[in-house]
């Protein structure tokens, strides 16, 4: 050990030597300690915060209260609570291309998976034709089935992934489809519905 | 290997076993071009995923385990032994106890790993990161463990110098701590030589996992390597200690405190409240004995910083406990509940783990080779300018990986909690989470392979310094002063246990044992946890085998089975998991990664044919997926021949299986296989694929979150 090197302070403990590693007799830093105490009061304030309240399990409680809030932040009222909007008022969307393209791009996007592009069928059953599996195939009926799905059956339920008002561009895009005819269509499944 | 000295009396001669060092340090470097290998092709999988190759054998979640193996095990595992066995000798001042042992832990332990190497690819897992090995390698883990403790309490106890330094202290804790982990935490039961099923379930076995794999960072990845410091650090500085008391304090304080922080893996999961708070509080405590360690190895330099500047070695040694000080100030921050949140199943922790890994343990690796090598192989380093360059270009390399995994990390977290106005996710889709982030991955498998550039010149260094080394290789002859390891009843306190190495042992397990009892114990006893009224179904024998493949395929690399207390969790995945659902679930699957999303309720999402199509080609149903294809479920059998010896053994488990169950397990499973196949050819599949692997993975997926009561 160089010595010279040595600041003035420090004090090599003699008689304790080990392969030639000696070691000062320097205190634990201040500073070390402070952050250890620091650490040690935040430890014992958060234990008796969580043990020392007759609350049974705060995680869950405070999960439950912050969906709660969530909920009563919503702008637009949850979905059980879907205005009721008459047939004749969302026909009005059919007239409307930019609502019928919003929809087909969502469409295109969410639906087309299993629907096919041009609502032929594929995974999920064919949206062109007269035959539907559930609702009677009114934009309404449409739209409920894909807010709720048929978990069943494997169609997902989108209320909490697709606006409300996208979903009825959907819906309409699809009442849109009927009639059109696309080549390897999936075959007729469901009641068949005369308008 | 000592004899008295004839003309030089009251002195004895030793003679190192420097062969045992050249050969770990050898297996070292070998060890780790394999495991930095494997990160940079993993890495690149992520970005490109082309280059999963279709292959079983080739695809990330086969691969990832390889990977974090080879890191733990192979690469810091060889480091430490060598370390050890070069440092301890000459603390000590004896010669190994036995050279046989130590070549039967050498080659033990390279068997072993090749072992590794051959099953993790083929899929043989069980399902546990950081010990995927099947029994009959823990086996030989433990065994080969056992060896190591064996040759090293013996040269503890031959030892020539009265008081063990603290690099000592440091590895007695390492030896007996990594003992208790790997054998608690591997206690399965076989059902045949390649497949055994863990005895812990659910929340047991995510509590277990845990406690084994943070503290397998503790004391696998910390403990050992703050001993090779203290020994390295004031060696290559020639410099004394900074501070003996501190040693003190931090290692008892370090050892005690560490084993409890497990359960910050699973914060705001369903484990029980007061487990996740002893992780924070402990976790919380842990930042100033760790950084006790960084102070008083930084603060050995006072007074020759300028070897900062000339020294190569010691640019290494400042880096990595830099590197030990920003990741043990980042462990305990990610430990709190809130900022766990938002990292948790982020990149953020895989830029956590790395900073550690290859700053920390890396960077005190190459210092410790480029000190060993020139040393035992008795010649001067080959080129200090080329280490100069390797610790340039490393550098550059962990902060290209960090920096980039901690911007994908919370770019990530980010999006997955953004709700609108409206109460609705900002971005319902996973899969844009994971496009926005995967330039990112680019920029770590750059990181990945500077490091690895850096570790290249490391290997032509050392070769070149071989090659130039003498011929005869004769083993270090010291001459020692043979000092009794009695008692000293005059000294008092510390020193006085410093030379009591069994006194010393005990107290240190017992430091280990607290934390260790009182967390992991209470819940070994589910049934407190669990409410009864909660009817929570099994798998079908079917849901097993599909179970069983998920596994295999290393799904939990990337997908967790855990919806988080968290609102926007409820909003992207449904309601929060309980802890009933997974109470049957061995090994638990919670997972610590979302690659993908999380699977926890993931059954009756889609129909059959939609998972079937999404394992062919994920690309197929998802556009802009970047999972790997697993064409080979849809071609190769699955195997049912185990099934009824699983569900026996469940049983005997305490699952609710009959008796009748058993006897069926292959008809049922075969019943329900034939059914899911029609429904597959009914919606457009053409060939049959009833005894085909797909087939039970569809009824696994289909499974998930269908068990507990509606």
């Amino acid at each position: 050990m160089s010595e010279d090197k040595t600041p003035l302070d420090d004090k090599i403990i003699e008689g304790y030597e080990y392969d030639g590693i000696t070691e000062l007799d320097n205190p634990c830093p201040n500073w070390l300690m402070y952050i250890f105490y620091f650490t040690a009061f935040l430890a014992v304030f958060f234990l008796g915060y969580y043990f020392g309240s007759n609350s049974k399990n705060k995680i869950i409680e405070s999960y439950v209260k912050k969906l709660e809030d969530a909920r009563l932040q919503q702008v637009t009222p949850a979905v059980e609570q879907v205005p009721e909007v008459s047939e004749s008022e969302l026909a009005v969307l059919l007239q409307k291309p930019a609502e019928l393209t919003s929809g087909e791009e969502i469409f295109l996007d969410k639906c087309a998976l299993c629907h096919g592009d041009n609502g032929e069928g594929f995974i999920g059953p064919n949206l062109i034709d007269n035959y539907w599996i559930h609702g009677k195939g009114k934009i309404s009926d449409i739209a409920a089935t894909i807010r709720a799905g048929v978990p069943d059956e494997g169609m997902a339920a989108w209320k909490d992934e697709i606006p409300e008002e996208n979903i009825l561009q959907i819906a309409a895009y699809i009442k849109s489809l009927k009639g059109t005819q696309v080549e390897g269509a999936k075959e007729p499944d469901g009641e068949l519905i005369e308008d | 290997m000592s004899a008295s000295n004839e003309s030089n009396p009251g002195f004895v001669q030793v003679k190192y076993n420097d062969e045992i060092v050249r050969m770990f340090t050898l297996a070292t470097i070998i060890w780790a071009a394999v495991a930095f290998l494997v990160g940079i092709i993993i890495a690149l999988q992520m970005a490109v995923w082309q280059l999963n190759f279709n292959t079983s054998w080739l695809t990330f979640g086969r691969l990832r385990p390889l990977h974090t193996n080879a890191a733990l095990f192979a690469f810091a595992g060889n480091a430490i032994f060598a370390g050890i066995y070069h440092s301890t000798q000459r603390l000590l001042k004896t010669r190994l106890y036995s050279d046989v042992l130590g070549k039967l832990h050498f080659w033990g332990w390279q068997f072993i790993i090749v072992l590794a190497a051959v099953t993790l690819p083929l899929g043989l897992s069980q399902g546990k990161e950081y010990a995927e090995l099947e029994w009959p390698i823990d086996i030989a883990v433990v065994l080969i463990w056992v060896v190591f403790a064996i040759n090293f309490f013996g040269t503890l106890l031959k030892r020539n110098e009265k008081h063990m330094y603290v690099s000592i202290w440091f590895y007695i804790a390492t030896i007996i701590t990594v003992a208790l982990l790997y054998i608690v935490n591997a206690i399965s039961l076989p059902i045949s030589f390649f497949k055994s099923y863990i005895v812990f379930a659910g929340i047991q076995d995510a509590l277990v996992q845990w406690w084994y794999g943070h503290n397998a960072v503790a004391f696998f990845l910390t403990t050992p390597f703050l001993g090779l410091m203290y020994y390295y650090m004031p060696k290559a500085a020639n410099r004394p200690i900074f501070s003996y008391r501190l040693s003190v304090m931090h290692f008892w304080s370090l050892i005690f405190l560490y084993i409890w922080a497990g359960p910050h893996h699973l914060l705001n999961t369903a484990l029980p409240e007061w487990l996740q708070t002893m992780g924070i509080v402990f976790s919380v405590m842990l930042w100033a004995p760790s950084w006790g360690g960084a102070v008083n190895g930084i603060l050995t330099l006072r007074g020759s910083w300028n070897l900062l500047r000339t020294d190569p070695i010691i640019k290494f040694l400042v880096a990595a406990i830099t590197f030990y000080a920003m990741g043990t100030f980042e462990g305990p921050l990610l430990s709190v509940k809130a900022v766990n949140s938002l990292g948790h199943y982020t990149d953020w922790i895989v830029g956590h783990v790395h900073l550690g890994t290859l700053g920390w343990n890396g960077f005190l690796t190459f210092a410790m080779v480029y000190y060993i090598a020139p040393r035992l192989w008795k010649t001067e380093l080959y080129s200090k300018k080329l280490a100069e360059i390797h610790f340039w270009i490393g550098i550059l390399g962990i902060l290209f990986y960090y920096i980039s995994m901690l911007a994908a990390g919370i770019t990530q977290g980010l999006m997955w909690r953004a709700v609108d106005a409206n109460g609705h996710l900002v971005y319902p889709d996973f899969v844009e989470t994971v496009i926005r982030i995967v330039p990112l991955f680019f920029f770590r498998a750059i990181g990945g392979v500077l490091f690895m550039a850096g570790f290249v010149l490391l290997l032509f260094n050392v070769y070149k310094t071989i090659k130039q080394a003498p011929k005869d290789l004769a083993d270090e002859i010291v001459q020692v002063k043979g000092v009794p390891v009695a008692v000293n009843h005059s000294e008092r306190g510390h020193r006085r246990l410093e030379g009591m190495a069994a006194a010393f042992t005990i107290l240190a397990l017992i430091a280990i044992l607290a934390g260790s009892i009182i967390e992991v114990v209470p819940t070994l006893s589910i049934s407190k946890y669990v409410k009864t009224e909660n009817k929570v179904e099994p798998f079908t024998p079917l849901e097993l085998a599909g179970r069983n493949i998920y596994i295999k395929e290393g799904c939990f690399t990337c997908h967790s089975q855990m919806i988080r207390t968290i609102h926007s969790e409820e909003l992207r995945y449904g309601a929060a998991s309980t802890i009933e659902e997974s109470m049957y679930d061995r090994p638990f699957q919670w997972g610590s990664k979302r690659t993908g999303p999380d699977l926890a309720r993931l059954g009756k999402k889609y129909p059959d044919l939609w998972h079937y199509m999404h394992m062919e080609n994920p690309r197929a149903v998802i556009k802009e997926s970047i999972m790997p294809a697993y064409p080979w479920l849809i071609s190769s059998k699955v195997d049912f021949g185990n099934l009824g010896k699983t569900i026996s053994l469940f049983k005997k488990l305490g699952v609710p299986y009959s008796d009748k169950d058993v006897a069926g397990a292959i008809t049922s499973a075969k019943t329900q296989a034939l059914g899911i196949a029609a429904r597959l050819k009914d919606q457009g599949v053409k060939e049959d694929v009833s005894d085909k692997k797909i087939v039970a993975l569809i009824a696994y997926l289909q499974a998930l979150g269908q068990k507990g009561e509606k």
